[in-house]
């Protein structure tokens, strides 16, 4: 045992921490292997709570910490694992490190916790997390396997993100909060004709609308992502 | 009576959890290539959150809600586990599915076959899981609770076999290549959702 | 090395660890964060409730405001009340008490001292179009003219139906009366459009464009809210 051991220090000590290899890890889930729009992972437990940015990034928060820390214990304890209850540990270590984000939400931000209600609770079920366990931490190190559950909560936050700021935008004509295009009576925009778009605002479904279009985007530029069926 | 029936309904169509909640879209876009699949997981989900709804709800009840423990005695009476709810609704859920997915393996195997490889992706379907927060969020009664589920179970049914029929279609149909497959899924479940709106006015 | 990791008594004892020690750390965590989130809600029921007197409050100010200067009560449908702590009459859900019959409820009721005498609020609950929606209305001393209103909501649409959270709205309220000039509750109406502000008419604000239903709903849960306590604000009118 302690012969194994030693030789993974060795490679660990060998390897830069942020190698090539690790700065991949962090940065293609921001668009070759997007979470949403390339794995298709995770689009349930968020998307509701797009409809403006500020939810949007407490959100994508919550998912980058609970990505990682549960992709780092699990690799911690992928050698000593038995088989047949991994899903259930799994599961377990999951739904721990939502229940902390939870308390810690309800104890220093309340007013976001309110407006997150049940969809933190959601962050169990998002198949990102799941999936990154199964996909990279049950067969890789901890230190890569942290670095994988962040980028892929960044990849998830930045799609959310971009949702939100178009639904706000163009919905409520705010960013954060901020007044951006005025569409009050007598503005310029309400005299040629603008109003605020309710579909963006009011249905999940511009949600929906916004991601086909992104993958419309990202796959028009990058044909090899396209699939046929 | 009515009021279970207003819950039945607009937790299956007013509020559906795909469509007005976007619950449940990893297993909505993964089976929903051809509809016999999508009835599969669709029977599947109605089964298990017709099972998980009422057992989350006694287990929050009776175990977790603040209090709860009292009829156990006055020590016990201050004892707060909502702590706990998450992990006992997850495994509760897992729990249910891997019994499920045992007692029809025993009793009916040709249901087993067409359903079987469906059963352990449901665990991790935000829609159960929505259900069981959702009920307690909004402080259903047992009964309720249970219409909530059977609700939203139909609503999940009816929204993945919808979109498996109209992707079987669409299959050939002339879309932009960059938006076959996925991209043109999402839009379409958006046009749903709109779709699905329309039923908003229904006052039962 | 020779750990055999799927046998059936390694399984079982590292299920057992995972189970103690994920309990223990959760509970830990809870208990000693618990005072804190409890706080928080206590606070921000006492935030909501002043709101409805006051828009300038902060959330910084109104525990001691709050403490200092508001009792709480709780009424009957004879119109009786009953002096009770805070903790018992915050803890009282609105959404119980409308399920009953109305002469079988028991509301919280709120009287803020001030210098131009008592002030009433009243906490009501109701649907909005999606979801819940809630808030508390303030009466001034003539237990008729709406001082204030403060409404919160589950899930309204941002932009439409959630702008009943927007002091524009909120501001409508402000010096309707409830009952007519016979003495009937009316309530307040809110209208699909605007007032007309040449005859504004007492008990009708503006609405909001796009949310009728949400409009609706918050007309339909100040009459509902209320019935409870018409006897009691009866009396006091005199």
């Amino acid at each position: 045992m302690s012969e194994v051991k030693d030789i993974v220090v060795e490679k660990v000590a060998k390897e830069p921490l942020f190698s090539n290899k690790n700065k991949a890890l962090l940065k293609d889930p921001l668009d070759d292997n997007n979470p949403i729009t390339v794995q298709v992972l995770g689009i349930c437990s968020a998307l509701a709570v797009t409809s403006q940015v500020y939810p949007s990034l407490v959100m994508s928060v919550c998912v980058i910490f609970v990505c990682a820390f549960s992709n780092l214990s699990i690799s911690l304890m992928r050698n000593i694992m038995p088989g047949r209850i991994r899903m259930i540990v799994q599961l377990i270590v999951i739904a721990a490190l939502v229940t902390i984000v939870d308390i810690f939400l309800k104890a220093f931000a309340f007013d976001v916790s309110k407006q997150l209600s049940v969809f933190i609770g959601l962050i169990i079920t998002n198949c990102i997390v799941m999936g990154r366990l199964e996909a990279f931490a049950m067969g890789n190190k901890p230190w890569p396997a942290f670095l994988d559950g962040i980028g892929n909560g960044i990849g998830y936050g930045v799609i959310l993100i971009i949702v939100g700021a178009l639904r706000e935008l163009f919905g409520a004509g705010t960013l954060l909060g901020y007044p951006i295009l005025n569409a009050e009576d007598g503005s310029w925009l309400a005299s040629i004709g603008y109003t605020h778009n309710g579909i963006m605002a009011a249905t999940p479904a511009a949600a929906m609308f916004i991601i086909g279009i992104l993958i419309w985007i990202q796959r028009s530029r990058k044909p090899q992502l396209v699939d046929i069926s | 009576m009515q009021d279970l029936i207003n819950v039945f309904i607009k937790s299956a169509f007013i509020e559906n959890m795909v469509l007005a909640y976007f619950l449940g879209m990893c297993s909505y876009l993964a089976v929903s290539k051809t509809v016999k699949t999508a009835i599969g997981l669709g029977a599947a989900v109605i089964f298990v959150l017709l099972i998980t709804a009422p057992v989350n709800w006694l287990i929050n009840e009776y175990l977790l809600k603040e209090g709860a423990l009292g009829f156990l005695g006055e020590t016990f009476a201050a004892v707060d586990l909502t702590f706990l709810r998450f992990i006992a609704f997850i495994a509760v859920i897992a729990s249910m599915v891997q019994l499920v997915e045992m007692v029809i393996e025993k009793f009916s195997p040709s249901l087993y076959n067409s359903l079987g490889i469906f059963l352990p992706l449901i665990t991790v379907n935000c829609a159960i899981l929505g259900t069981s927060l959702f009920m307690v969020q909004r402080e259903y009664s047992l009964a309720e609770s249970t219409f909530f589920g059977a609700g939203s179970g139909v609503g999940f049914f009816l929204a993945i076999v919808a979109i498996a029929a109209i992707r079987e279609k669409i299959r050939y149909s002339k879309i932009p290549p960059a938006l076959r497959g996925l991209g043109i899924a999402f839009i379409i479940t958006g046009l749903m959702g709109i779709a699905f709106m329309s039923l908003m006015g229904i006052k039962v | 090395m020779s750990l055999n990791v799927d046998s059936n008594a390694y399984t079982l004892g590292f299920a057992t660890i995972i189970v103690v020690g994920v309990a223990l750390m959760l509970s830990s965590l809870s208990v000693s964060l618990k005072e804190r989130s409890k706080a928080n809600v206590i606070l921000d029921n006492k935030y909501s409730i002043l709101k409805s007197v006051d828009k300038s409050i902060t959330k910084a100010d109104a525990d001691k405001l709050f403490d200092d200067n508001v009792e709480s009560f709780i009424v009957n449908y004879k119109g009786e009340t009953r002096k009770a702590e805070q903790m018992e009459v915050f803890d009282i859900k609105i959404k119980d008490q409308l399920k009953k019959e109305v002469n079988q409820r028991e509301v919280p009721l709120y009287i803020m001292k001030g210098e131009k005498g008592n002030r009433y609020i009243l906490p009501m609950r109701g649907n909005g179009l999606w979801d819940e929606i809630w808030g508390y209305m303030a009466l001034e001393s003539d237990v008729n003219t709406v001082r204030g209103v403060s409404f919160d909501h589950a899930g309204e649409t941002p932009g439409l139906g959630a702008e009943i959270t927007k002091d524009w709205f909120m501001n409508n309220f402000a010096e309707e009366q409830i009952f007519d000039k016979s003495g009937n509750f009316v309530g307040i109406n809110v209208l699909k459009g605007k007032n007309n502000p040449a005859n504004a008419e007492m008990h009708k604000v503006d609405g909001m464009s796009g949310a009728t239903i949400t409009g609706d709903g918050v007309e339909d849960m100040i009459t509902k809210s209320f019935e409870a306590y018409l006897p009691y604000l009866k009396k006091q009118k005199g």
